[in-house]
């Protein structure tokens, strides 16, 4: 049964994949919009029948008017409900990255088509909160779009789902949307304690007077060069208007390490990356400097936020043959 | 695939849609005010202002006990309102209970379509009361108002409230624009789609009583419905053949049952002939009148016709009294058509035995005066017309009087008319008449119906009302059948020739309980002329609306569409609504269709292609130059053309002549140039 319908399942997406084939940017037009009645519908058709017998008993004219009517009604609120997708452009933008498991929000652009105000759009993610929003005509509206992520790399959002019943509500209509939200995922970071690689340089902490407590005293303010830590600004004294001052820490000066995808053998691939995550950060927030040694990639040592971005991303993307620069 | 467990349906009223949820359902219920108690518009008002608190956060919403205890006090209200009766008026008003009561308990969209579907059932309830035109266009207004609320359900609620106004007025116009799109097919339906027969007989009807004849008569009966300036019926003629308005003798009922007080249908002559079995005049017969009626509702099985009447219509029967019935009481308005030869003598062989001794039969030993007065004078009388005659110049000569205001007769009504009071209105003289003619050995027989009517002459059409009913005699003479004799022509001529307005003119008691009907003005001429126009407005709004039934469509579809039968009808239904779809959709089209590339971008893209089979696969967003340059770098053999064509791009897209004609010749140009360079890299 279940094997039938994950079967059932696949062919319709795929039969998605081929009817709207996943894109940065989508404009919604009858080859990818779907309409259905609705239980209001339903009930509307019941309300009309009930119209009827009454005209047909009573003979009365103006209740076959009024039943004439609304039947003309409800078929043109199936091109209203229809119109008020068809047109609206769905744009991708850029995301910021996150951690596997935490909930990313994807921001989504809405175009509204030239003269069409597209009304009570609700959009979202299965399983995923929707939001309800209008897009005047010719505006962009741009939404937040909450998805739980699940897997490391580059993010893979499912379809979403967009609907809508405006004006009347007789009517359903929606659409499965793909768009390649340019985002990355990094691996769901682990904290276990530091292991590090043996061998030349890499087998311990290099110069590191408060190795093991990462204990940092303050020492004194000096002047802001790019690439020092946010946490390291000082912010009352640049609240003060004394300009971008970054408070220097008596850290761990000149503390190298490498953080070694071999040590962690012989766990799996994505304990492995999870716990190099873990690592990366807990590496940064101590201030030292550190490198990062994947197969076929080795990041040389350093402390920035730069630094740390690319080594996380060199985490996600990693076997993933494409993402590797 | 559609949306199960959605949040749609559950999503909270939006706050501008709540008014116009309030407003509409009220505008729904307004047109049944006339016929709901009292105390229901109590209960609107307790519900609107409760709702309305509750709206403002003043009041909870009832729980469940008090919607269980508000639903049966609601209930039980209705039933002892209307008596226990089960009519069309407590129907409505148990729908409207109901629709109140949805409204108080309303929270998220589903209640909100329950309430909107409920209303435009009670609207359509609405036009079971009054048909008018005035509803008719009140319904339309209503309808907005209801598919505005629906749009307004729709809306996103969730944007602040600044924007309401804006957002209400946004839904009140997309709602008249889905109206105005649907009319074209309604239009289409309306006159096309098959009127059927009832399916059943509808055991729901109004409890109001009708003003109009009833089947027996009182003296005083027809002077009450004098006071009434309501609508009975409206007379066309065809080929403009309008007899005089002392011909037009609209017969209803034949009364030839006296008790001594009221008159009754004994029953021996209403046995009917039904259409196509029915009696019908000589087709050459001389004098023929043809005429169309268009009938209120009476509750009644009769119709109303001139004298020497066939039928002509399926379900309809004519009655050995010369009458045309139906088979069921009419509850809906009617319109019908009948033939009628006036001049033709009914029986004038002779009446059956049981026709003849009914139409001769007096209750024993009453008025005793009047049956000696009437035995004297026909012994005195050469015949029974020569008596008749002299019973009608008594009337005439003797000090009688017509009035809307007779006294009270005593026990022996006749005499006491005859012989003390002598001021009647139509239906005493018609009912001594009678009985004189009885007591003289002559079978007579009271008709009561309507006589004359109001002619609109600007649209050739005669109206009749209430106030034109009437009472006259019949009887039966040897060698000419049954013959029209009408006493009140004998006393009041006015009556007959003018209407009752002009008769009782001298009284003041026209239409006295009814000051305000525009029918005591008719002196006044503006008045008078607005009121026959508006007369005429009705009237078109009855002939091509309210009695747009099986016939009538049959008559369009032959006159207008030039279709035979049914069928042929069916395939243009069909049509239009394949039509409506092949007319959306070629607009979805057309405004969906690709934008036109230009010829410049076509030639172009032709380049591109070449150079992708080199290799050069061109990418998003980049510019002629840059591409030419990748080109470059992958033929060099090339380069000097290619840096020539990039100039000549870009010559014409950043220095474009002014000139029209230099323009175009340019354009054609840069064409020419694009495809010299396809060649040569095909060639190269």
């Amino acid at each position: 049964m279940t094997s039938l319908a994950s079967r059932w399942r696949a062919r319709w997406k795929r039969w998605l994949d081929r009817r709207i084939p996943p894109a940065p940017q989508v404009t919604l037009n009858h080859k990818s919009i779907f309409i259905l009645p609705t239980r209001t519908g339903l009930l509307f058709t019941l309300l009309l029948i009930v119209l009827l017998v009454t005209a047909i008993n009573y003979q009365n004219s103006l209740i076959y008017g009024l039943t004439f009517w609304l039947f003309s009604v409800s078929l043109a609120t199936m091109m209203f409900t229809f119109r008020n997708l068809s047109g609206l452009t769905l744009a991708a933008g850029r995301a910021y990255p996150c951690f596997a498991g935490d909930v990313i929000e994807l921001p989504l652009r809405l175009i509204a088509a030239p003269k069409r105000f597209h009304e009570a759009l609700l959009l979202g993610f299965p399983d995923n909160p929707a939001q309800l929003t209008d897009v005047d005509a010719a505006q962009t509206r741009t939404l937040a779009l909450s998805f739980r992520t699940h897997k490391r790399g580059p993010l893979q959002a499912e379809r979403l789902r967009l609907d809508s019943r405006f004006p009347l509500g007789l009517f359903n209509t929606w659409t499965w949307i793909k768009l390649d939200f340019n985002a990355l995922v990094y691996p769901k970071p682990e904290t276990v304690p530091f292991v590090f690689a043996a061998g030349e340089q890499g087998d311990k902490l290099v110069g590191a007077p408060s190795s093991v407590s990462g204990q940092q005293d303050f020492q004194g303010l000096r002047n802001y060069q790019p690439g020092d830590s946010m946490r390291q600004i000082a912010w009352k004294q640049l609240a003060r208007g004394k300009g971008l001052v970054s408070k220097d820490f008596d850290h761990d000066e000149g503390a190298t390490c490498w953080l070694d995808w071999d040590v962690l053998a012989p766990q799996s691939t994505e304990v492995r990356l999870s716990r190099l995550c873990g690592w990366v950060l807990q590496a940064h927030q101590l201030g030292w400097r550190y490198g990062l040694r994947l197969p076929g990639k080795e990041i040389a040592p350093d402390h920035s936020d730069g630094h740390r971005d690319r080594c996380l991303e060199a985490l996600a993307l990693y076997g993933f043959g494409g993402g590797a620069q | 695939m559609s949306a199960a467990g959605h949040p749609n349906t559950d999503l909270q009223i939006p706050r501008s849609a709540l008014l116009w949820l309030l407003g509409s359902n009220l505008a729904a219920l307004l047109p049944h005010g006339q016929h709901l108690p009292l105390w229901m518009w109590g209960l609107a008002l307790f519900v609107l202002t409760w709702r309305g608190l509750t709206h403002l956060g003043r009041l909870s919403y009832p729980n469940r006990w008090a919607k269980v205890v508000a639903v049966f006090v609601a209930s039980a209200a209705v039933v002892v309102a209307f008596d226990k009766s089960f009519s069309l008026e407590s129907a409505a008003a148990f729908l409207i209970a109901a629709s109140l009561l949805k409204l108080l308990e309303m929270r998220n969209r589903r209640d909100g379509y329950v309430v909107v579907f409920l209303s435009y059932f009670l609207l359509g309830t609405g036009f079971l009361f009054d048909q008018s035109l005035f509803s008719g266009l009140y319904g339309i207004i209503t309808v907005w108002l209801l598919t505005s609320a629906l749009v307004a359900l729709h809306q996103n609620g969730f944007s602040h409230d600044a924007q309401s106004v804006r957002r209400s007025r946004r839904a009140a116009k997309l709602a008249a624009a889905i109206l105005l799109v649907s009319l074209p097919l309604m239009l289409v339906l309306y006159l096309l789609f098959p009127r059927l027969a009832p399916l059943w007989s509808m055991a729901l009807q109004s409890g109001k009583a009708k003003t109009g004849l009833s089947a027996e008569m009182a003296p005083g009966d027809i002077a009450d419905l004098s006071q009434s300036d309501e609508l009975v019926f409206r007379v066309s003629f065809s080929d403009g053949r309008v007899p005089p308005r002392d011909q037009l003798y609209w017969r209803a009922l034949v009364l030839d049952d006296y008790d001594g007080r009221r008159w009754q249908t004994s029953g021996v002559t209403s046995e009917a002939q039904w259409y196509p079995n029915s009696w019908q005049p000589p087709a050459g017969a001389a004098g023929l009148v043809r005429y169309e009626i268009i009938q209120e509702a009476t509750s009644q099985k009769w119709l109303f016709a001139l004298r020497g009447v066939a039928a002509q219509e399926e379900r309809i029967g004519m009655t050995l009294d010369d009458r045309l019935v139906v088979r069921r009481p009419l509850h809906e308005r009617k319109r019908y058509q009948a033939l009628s030869w006036p001049s033709v003598s009914i029986s004038e062989e002779g009446l059956v035995p049981l026709e003849q001794r009914q139409n001769l039969l007096l209750p024993r030993g009453r008025n005793p005066q009047t049956l000696a007065w009437a035995q004297q004078r026909r012994a005195e009388a050469a015949d029974d017309a020569a008596y008749i005659n002299g019973v009608l110049r008594h009337f005439r000569e003797q000090d009688f009087h017509y009035t809307l205001k007779p006294p009270l007769m005593g026990s022996e009504e006749i005499d006491d008319f005859l012989f003390n009071q002598r001021r009647g209105f139509c239906a005493h003289y018609a009912g001594a008449l009678v009985f004189l003619a009885r007591a003289a050995g002559i079978p007579a027989r009271v008709v009561s119906g309507y006589q004359g009517g109001e002619w609109n002459a600007a649209d050739g059409y005669l109206t009749v009302r209430q106030y034109d009913a009437h009472a006259w005699t019949e009887v039966w003479l040897r060698g000419q059948g049954w013959v029209r004799v009408d006493p009140t022509a004998a006393v009041a001529p006015q009556r007959i020739e003018f209407g009752l307005e002009r008769a009782v003119a001298e009284e003041g008691t026209f239409l006295q309980d009814n000051l305000l009907s525009p029918h005591r003005f008719k002196g006044v001429s503006w008045l008078n002329q607005l009121r026959m126009e508006m007369d005429s407005l009705n009237y078109y709004w009855q002939l091509w609306v309210l009695s747009y039934d099986s016939k009538r469509q049959q008559g369009f579809l032959n006159g207008v569409l030039g279709l035979d039968d049914y069928q042929q009808g069916l395939y243009v239904l069909g049509g239009s609504f394949g039509g409506f779809f092949l007319l959306a959709s070629l607009v979805v089209w057309w405004r969906q269709r690709p934008a036109p590339v230009s010829p410049f971008m076509r030639s172009w893209q032709r380049l591109q292609d070449k150079g992708q089979k080199l290799g050069v696969e061109p990418q998003a967003g980049e510019t002629a130059g840059s591409y030419l340059q990748r080109l470059e770098q992958h033929c060099p053999q090339q380069q000097s053309l290619l840096r020539w064509l990039a100039a000549e791009i870009n010559r014409s897209l950043y220095q474009p002549q002014t000139d029209k004609q230099q323009m175009l010749k340019q354009q054609r140009n840069l064409l020419r140039a694009i495809a010299r360079v396809r060649r040569q890299l095909s060639a190269g």
